[in-house]
């Protein structure tokens, strides 16, 4: 299972069917792929099911308490009211507000690429990725100019963090946990990552400005008591936020890319799509005529589809008439669901944005049969953002450069905690 | 039985557009241009259980009904 937990489960969905138990030594797995079956568990909001029971804990939660705890490793009512003071950050009209700041920075990143254009050099673009949506995600939250060698340090943090958080899951080698100096190591990284946050706190409370950026929609965000975010929930919420609010968009657009690049007349459509723009930076206005490019974002996440999403039963309970004792681990594989005849048809390997695209197509199959963002209390909050990115990047790239895979190639799934491509993303550049 | 004494909202301010609501319900809800929702026509007594059933799944908490303590 942890060597190739993609195989493992479409292995196992043909064989069992649509719920089946895996044996596992502390805890029992059932996997759950119907999407009608998914939701009862996912979208309960009684909490009979938890994403973080192995932290609810007394001992994990006295540590979380003095540490501080993003909106993550929340659950039940508190989830509720801090997902509740987040989501402004989120919702359309803030968007807005930083869209220009991600299409500024994305445009300047992207323009760096010119000095691959036209060499014949092959560049890894999932490993350049980064480079480009952390400094724009870093901007968008702080309005301030992040140096080099900080935006590098805070993408070795947070995929340690990551690694820490897969091996946990036993699906990833664990990091370092020795302070060992001269070395990178969980230790090192949780502490330099947050002492940036915390610097850069206190340097917005001794300069307040009225920026409509992320730091200050946090700074600002109150509990119904009227209380602020502690200094803890503070800087781990901001990281947690840089985790998923950069990474998770440099694996899905890796998988787009990956995927799309083969395919010419899908490329031809999203060309004449954004030729409309005429050269200009998308605004947010535009994201309604980028609508094939959000086509062939969804089915780039839909093909990436991560081996697992899980929760653990907290009572005793039934899915379906399957027995699923209390502690149970109960979860679904993105991998399966996403290539389910039933809801994909009978070529569900090949990459189709009109998947999508295709209105009648998406009221034809359960909601669930596309799990990208999650679902239920922990649904993704930063959907709206991701999408935006997505179609931002796909337009300014495309506005500058033809990029072209080696011939015959395909990607393979890789886990790292996101689900990345085997051996990266080698494209060469040609100016559009 | 559900009275018609409550109100409905959708705050397009802090919807995110993830669309389950009109994806699920398009007689209830539609999509503005802009991807977030609106309710397709003003919220009666009876659509109330359906109402309720996009607020709990709605990723956003954007879909808000009021003045419940008198829906009996």
């Amino acid at each position: 299972m942890a060597r190739d937990p993609f195989a493992f489960f479409q292995k196992c969905h043909e064989r069992y069917g649509d719920i089946y138990r895996v044996p596992l030594p502390i805890h029992s797995l059932v996997m759950v792929n119907h999407p009608e079956l998914t939701g009862y568990y996912m979208e309960n909001t009684e909490l009979k099911y938890s994403m973080t029971a192995p932290i609810q804990g007394r001992l994990a939660q006295l540590l979380i308490s003095k540490l501080g705890s993003p909106v993550q490793a929340l659950e039940g009512p508190r989830l509720r009211e801090r997902r509740r003071m987040l989501m402004p950050m989120f919702g359309k009209r803030h968007l807005a507000h930083v869209s220009d700041t991600f299409a500024e920075e994305f445009v300047a990143r992207v323009d760096r690429w010119a000095q691959w254009a036209d060499t014949g050099q092959e560049i890894d673009l999932q490993h350049v990725l980064p480079s480009v949506t952390l400094p724009a995600f870093l901007r968008s939250m702080f309005s301030t100019a992040i140096t080099e060698q900080e935006i590098r340090e805070v993408d070795i943090d947070i995929r340690m963090g990551m690694r820490a958080i897969g091996s946990a899951l036993f699906m990833m080698r664990p990091p370092g946990i020795l302070p060992v100096p001269g070395t990178e190591n969980a230790p090192r990284s949780l502490a330099r990552i947050a002492l940036l946050c915390r610097k850069l706190v206190k340097q917005r409370r001794a300069n307040p400005t009225d920026k409509p950026d992320l730091l200050n929609v946090l700074l600002d965000a109150r509990y119904s008591d009227g209380s602020p975010l502690t200094d803890g929930d503070l800087i781990m919420e901001l990281i947690g936020l840089i985790g998923g609010g950069y990474e998770t968009v440099v694996a899905s657009l890796s998988w787009t890319l990956a995927l799309l690049l083969a395919q010419p007349d899908h490329l031809t459509r999203l060309y004449s799509e954004i030729d409309a723009l005429n050269g200009a930076a998308p605004t947010i206005t535009d994201l309604p005529r980028l609508e094939w490019a959000k086509s062939c974002f969804d089915e780039g996440q839909r093909l990436q589809g991560g081996p697992i999403n899980m929760r653990y039963a907290m009572v005793d309970d039934e899915i379906g008439d399957f027995p699923i004792p209390k502690y149970t681990m109960v979860g679904t594989s993105l991998y399966v669901v996403h290539r389910d005849p039933r809801w994909w048809g009978n070529d569900p390997n090949t990459y189709d944005p009109m998947n999508f695209h295709d209105k009648e197509r998406v009221k034809a199959r359960p909601r669930l049969a596309f799990q990208a963002f999650g679902a239920g209390p922990h649904h993704c909050m930063g959907t709206g953002m991701a999408y935006m990115n997505a179609q931002y990047l796909l337009a300014i790239i495309f506005q500058r450069y033809r990029l072209q895979l080696r011939p015959g190639w395909t990607p393979q799934h890789r886990f790292t905690f996101s689900t990345t491509i085997k051996d990266g993303l080698l494209v060469t550049i040609t100016r559009a | 039985m559900a009275t018609t004494n409550f109100s409905a909202t959708v705050d397009d301010g802090i919807c995110m557009g993830a669309g389950y609501c009109y994806g699920t319900d398009p007689d209830l809800f539609a999509e503005n241009d802009d991807g977030t929702a609106r309710f397709a026509v003003a919220p009666q007594a009876d659509s109330l259980n359906r109402i309720q059933k996009a607020s709990r799944v709605c990723p956003s908490g954007a879909i808000e009904i009021h003045n419940q303590e008198d829906t009996v």
